[in-house]
């Protein structure tokens, strides 16, 4: 659901009114922008792929519900398939790519976790798109199930034991790569 | 460390992605532009191609489409179908525009027709009857104050023609189409005893004699 500032918003988007979706623009902005950013690691792709959210959230205005569903999850439904139509296009990341992100550095982290938050981005990169979205929605952007059942389109039982089987996979991946 | 506590760490890194300064401080101004672009193209190649005009014609066409195709079809429909009641509705609509009241005396007379030669139904037919008889004297006196008086005689004579006709070959539904009949004939009925006032009132030959003799003209008249 989403707090009474964000639907009164919302009702003066749909009512055509473009600095009010101008407000919805800001306040999702940086949200939309890394979760594109983390799947493309291109700064200019993900303007772009941000922008297309951006827009066709506002062409998809008249027909959605203030009360019914998260104006959150809409949105993050439209960047998800823009990101996963962009990566069935895309050639694999360059390892160098995963391995230089992240931008934000701890300066107490150690090298061994270093080396462990790189293997655990390497596996991550390996996961199909949508198994790596349904990863990023949960443990990064901290949605609930029932919201990412929303997002992508299906129950919040299924989502729930496909995140358990692919956390699976990556503790799969990561002990693979140790051991060898 | 447990998968998720690494989930957890990579996080803080994903929270700190940014995205570039001057994408925040001009997105929304080159999305704004962006979105005015697209709508001025689509209200001047395809005015109606907007949302909410869009929706509108499309359920225009739909319901003026349906409705219309309803009507086409109500119109060969016979009392207790269930398109019936739209006839009747639209039948209403032609006399209110029209003004032509005959309109529902022939309308009725082909529903007796109707029914006594495609449905086996007696009450339905008794029903239909009582509409026709109805329909015939309602309009008999809208009709003598329009001066359309002989013009609905025709019509109530061709109408008597036609049910005698159908009588003929429904002899289960004679009884009822002969009351439909009397009905045609009580609506002419008025037309005949003022034919018969007429002939009462004029007078006979030997009537015209005498008050020529009363007078006393004869002469003047023979010469």
């Amino acid at each position: 659901m989403q707090s009474g500032s964000l639907k009164r918003l919302i009702i003066r988007a749909k009512g055509g009114d473009k600095d009010a979706f101008g407000e919805i623009y800001n306040l999702f902005l940086k949200q939309i922008f890394r979760y594109i950013y983390f799947s493309t690691r291109n700064y200019e792709l993900a303007q772009d792929l941000t922008q297309n959210t951006f827009f066709k959230a506002w062409r998809a205005l008249p027909s959605i519900s203030v009360y019914r569903g998260s104006f959150k999850a809409f949105l993050f439904t439209i960047a998800r398939n823009l990101v996963i139509d962009w990566s069935r296009s895309k050639k694999e990341l360059p390892l160098e790519t995963i391995e230089n992100f992240p931008s934000f550095e701890d300066p107490q982290e150690d090298l061994i976790r270093k080396e462990a938050r790189v293997v655990v981005l390497q596996a991550l990169s390996r996961l199909e798109e949508d198994e790596k979205q349904l990863i990023t929605l949960r443990f990064f952007e901290e949605f609930e199930y029932g919201e990412i059942a929303k997002v992508v389109g299906k129950k919040e039982g299924t989502v729930r034991v496909t995140t358990h089987r692919i956390l699976k996979k990556l503790k799969n991946y990561i002990k693979y790569k140790y051991e060898n | 460390m447990k998968i998720k506590n690494q989930l957890k760490q990579i996080r803080k890194s994903y929270l700190a992605i940014e995205p570039p300064s001057d994408f925040k401080k001009y997105g929304w101004l080159a999305l704004r532009k962006e979105i005015e672009v697209s709508e001025r193209r689509r209200f001047t190649l395809f005015p109606v191609f907007t949302h909410n005009v869009v929706f509108t014609m499309i359920i225009i066409f739909l319901l003026a489409g349906t409705s219309i195709g309803l009507v086409k079809a109500s119109q060969g429909s016979l009392p207790g179908d269930t398109l019936y009641p739209l006839k009747r509705l639209s039948e209403t609509v032609v006399i209110a525009i029209s003004g032509d009241k005959q309109v529902r005396v022939e309308k009725r007379a082909e529903d007796v027709v109707g029914v006594a030669e495609h449905k086996n139904d007696l009450p339905i037919l008794k029903k239909t009857v009582e509409e026709y008889q109805k329909a015939v004297s309602e309009t008999k006196r809208e009709v003598e104050k329009s001066g359309k008086k002989e013009e609905f005689q025709d019509q109530l004579k061709k109408q008597e023609e036609k049910l005698r006709t159908v009588s003929k070959h429904t002899p289960a539904s004679e009884d009822l189409l002969i009351e439909a009949i009397e009905a045609a004939k009580r609506g002419r009925e008025d037309d005949v005893k003022d034919n018969v006032k007429g002939i009462e009132h004029q007078k006979n030959p030997s009537e015209i004699k005498q008050e020529i003799e009363k007078s006393g003209k004869i002469e003047e008249i023979i010469k």
